[in-house]
C-alpha cells in the first residue's frame, strides 16, 4: 500500500488521480511524503537575473542578501519563486518587511525594497551555431514594497 | 543473475515479496544510514536557521492562519506564536537530530523529529526536491527507529542494552523504504523529463549550461550538440532505466552507486542546486551492505597500502642529506663534548653532498 500510494502521488495531476486522491491523498499529507520529482523536467529558456534592493533614506540602495552571485542557492531560489506565481505578492511583501526588521545595525529603515526580476531568451542550441542571437528585449518584473 | 529476493529474477510471487522485505539482514547499513541522516540533519537545520527565522519569527512571513495543512498536532501549532517557544522548537529539532545520529531515546528522538518536521517544512516558497527527500528520509527513519532496528547497533540505546559489540539481524524492510523511495525518485524525476519537450529534443542540458544564474561552474562551453545529445539522453537513461533497474542486481550494484555519485557531482558542477546533491548519496547508503562495505574497505587498504610503499620507495632512493649524521638527538651522549668537532664535520658533508649532486647533474 505504501509503494502504492507513493507512486499514484508522484503521478502528475489528471482526472484519474484526482478520482483517486480521496482514497490514498491522505496518506502523503499525513506523513509528509510528498512526491513531486519534476526537478528540471522543463529547463527554463530564459537568461533570468534576480536583484534583492533597499532604497535608503539618502537614496543610496543596500542589497540585504548581497548579489544574486554572492547569495545562498535558497536564498535565490526563494526569489526567483516569488514570480512563479501570482498569489505570492502578499508572501514578497512579508518577505521585506522581516528583511528591513533585520538589518544590521547602522543601517537605516529603507524607503522602499523590491525584488527585480529581469529576463531574456537563450538563443537556441541551432541559433548559437551561427545564427542570430535572439533578439527580442529583456523582460523586467518587479514587486516593491515602500514604507 | 542474483538479486536481492535470492528466488528469482523479479519477486512475482507473494511469498518472494514477503523474503524481500523480511528477509534477515545486516543492522549495519541500516544504522550507517541513521548515523550519516542525522548528522547530516544537524548541518541542515543550522543551514536552515536564518530562513525559519523570517518564516516563523517575528514579523512572520506566515502566520498560524496561513498554516492551513499543518493539522491541529503539528509542533507549530501546539507552541503557538511565542518567539521564545519556537526558538526552543527549534533547538529541539537539532537536538533530536543529534540523539538521532548517537542512537540516544532514538525512538523518541526520531518520532519527535519527525514532528518537528513536518512544521517547519511547511512553508510555501524555498522547498526544493532535496528537501522532500529529507522529509521522506525523516519518516522512514522514524519507522525503523520505533520497530528497534535503527539503533539496534552502532548507537547508545545499544550500549545501554549492552548490546554494542554484538551484531543482530534486522528484517530488510527498513532497507527496502529508502531503497524503494530513491527508485521511485529517479524512475519519476526521469519520466517527467522525458515528457518534455527539451530533454525529448535532447538539447535540455544545453539550456542548464548557459543559465548564468543557477550555474556554480561555468560550463557554457559544452555546446557540441553530439555531447549535449549524449548527456541528455544519459541522464534519461540513468533515471528511467539503469538506476530503477540494475541497482537490484549485486553485480552492478557498485558500478551502478558510482555511477549515480558520479551524476550527483555532476549535477552538482552544473547547477548551485542544494540539500539535494547531500540526501541522495545517504539514500545510496541503504544499497551499500556489508559485502560492499568489506570490498570498498579492501580497496581502500590496497590503495593505502600503494600509496605508503610509494613513498617509502622513495625516501630510500633519496640520498643521504648533510646533516643526517650531525643530529645531536642521534648522539645523545657524545654531544657535549663533540660539538665543535661535528659542526665541522657537517660542514665538510654538506660541501660533498652539494659536490655530489652538481656531478649527477
Amino acid at each position: 500500500m505504501h509503494v502504492l500510494f507513493l507512486v499514484l502521488s508522484a503521478l502528475p495531476s489528471s482526472l484519474f488521480v484526482d478520482r483517486l486522491y480521496p482514497f490514498y491523498g491522505w496518506y502523503p499529507s499525513l506523513t509528509g511524503q510528498i512526491q513531486r520529482w519534476t526537478m528540471y523536467a522543463a529547463p527554463d529558456r530564459d537568461q533570468m537575473e534576480i536583484d534583492l534592493v533597499a532604497t535608503l533614506p539618502d537614496g543610496s540602495h543596500y542589497r540585504p542578501w548581497g548579489t544574486s552571485q554572492a547569495m545562498s542557492s535558497r536564498r535565490l531560489y526563494v526569489l526567483e519563486s516569488m514570480f512563479r506565481r501570482n498569489d505570492l505578492d502578499l508572501l514578497a511583501k512579508r518577505l521585506m518587511i522581516g528583511l528591513a526588521a533585520r538589518l544590521p545595525i547602522g543601517v537605516p529603515l529603507p524607503t522602499s525594497m523590491s525584488i527585480r526580476r529581469t529576463s531574456g531568451p537563450i538563443s537556441t542550441l541551432a541559433e548559437s551555431f551561427g545564427r542570430e542571437q535572439p533578439s527580442s528585449p529583456p523582460e523586467v518584473e518587479e514587486i516593491t514594497f515602500r514604507w | 543473475m542474483q538479486t536481492d529476493a535470492e528466488h528469482s529474477w523479479l519477486p512475482v510471487r507473494w511469498s518472494d515479496w514477503i523474503s524481500f522485505l523480511c528477509t534477515e539482514s545486516s543492522a549495519r547499513p541500516l544504522a550507517i544510514v541513521r548515523i550519516c541522516l542525522g548528522s547530516y540533519l544537524v548541518i541542515y537545520w543550522i543551514e536552515l536557521a536564518s530562513f525559519l527565522d523570517l518564516y516563523f519569527l517575528a514579523p512572520p512571513m506566515l502566520f498560524l492562519d496561513d498554516l492551513t495543512t499543518v493539522p491541529w498536532y503539528g509542533a507549530i501549532r501546539l507552541v503557538g506564536e511565542s518567539t521564545l517557544c519556537r526558538q526552543l522548537l527549534f533547538v529541539g529539532t537539532a537536538l533530536a537530530s543529534i540523539c538521532l545520529a548517537i542512537g540516544c531515546c532514538t525512538r523518541l528522538a526520531s518520532l519527535s523529529l519527525w514532528w518537528m518536521t513536518q512544521s517547519w517544512l511547511e512553508f510555501p516558497v524555498g522547498q526544493n526536491s532535496g528537501d522532500f527527500l529529507v522529509r521522506i528520509a525523516v519518516f522512514l527513519i522514524m519507522l525503523s527507529s520505533l520497530a528497534g532496528h535503527s539503533q539496534a547497533i552502532w548507537s547508545l540505546d545499544a550500549w545501554w542494552r549492552r548490546g554494542s559489540g554484538r551484531t543482530r539481524g534486522i528484517p530488510a524492510w527498513p532497507l527496502r523504504l529508502f531503497q524503494i523511495q530513491l527508485v521511485l525518485m529517479y524512475f519519476f524525476a526521469g519520466l517527467y523529463k522525458v515528457a518534455g519537450v527539451g530533454w525529448f529534443e535532447g538539447e535540455a542540458l544545453y539550456y542548464v549550461f548557459q543559465h548564468t544564474l543557477w550555474r556554480r561552474f561555468d560550463l557554457s562551453w559544452v555546446r557540441d550538440p553530439i555531447s549535449i545529445g549524449l548527456l541528455t539522453y544519459g541522464t534519461i537513461i540513468f533515471e528511467l532505466l539503469l538506476f530503477p533497474l540494475l541497482i537490484w542486481f549485486r553485480r552492478w550494484r557498485p558500478w551502478v552507486l558510482l555511477a549515480g555519485l558520479m551524476f550527483h557531482a555532476g549535477i552538482w558542477l552544473a547547477a548551485r542546486v542544494f540539500v539535494f546533491s547531500c540526501i541522495v548519496p545517504i539514500y545510496y547508503l541503504a544499497f551499500v551492505d556489508d559485502d560492499l562495505w568489506q570490498s570498498i574497505w579492501e580497496i581502500a587498504l590496497i590503495k593505502v597500502r600503494s600509496v605508503s610503499s610509494r613513498i617509502n620507495q622513495l625516501t630510500s632512493q633519496r640520498p643521504p642529506t648533510a646533516l643526517h649524521g650531525c643530529n645531536p638527538q642521534h648522539q645523545p651522549t657524545a654531544f657535549a663534548t663533540q660539538t665543535r668537532q661535528a659542526a665541522g664535520v657537517c660542514v665538510k658533508m654538506e660541501k660533498v653532498a652539494h659536490t655530489g649532486v652538481k656531478q649527477q647533474g
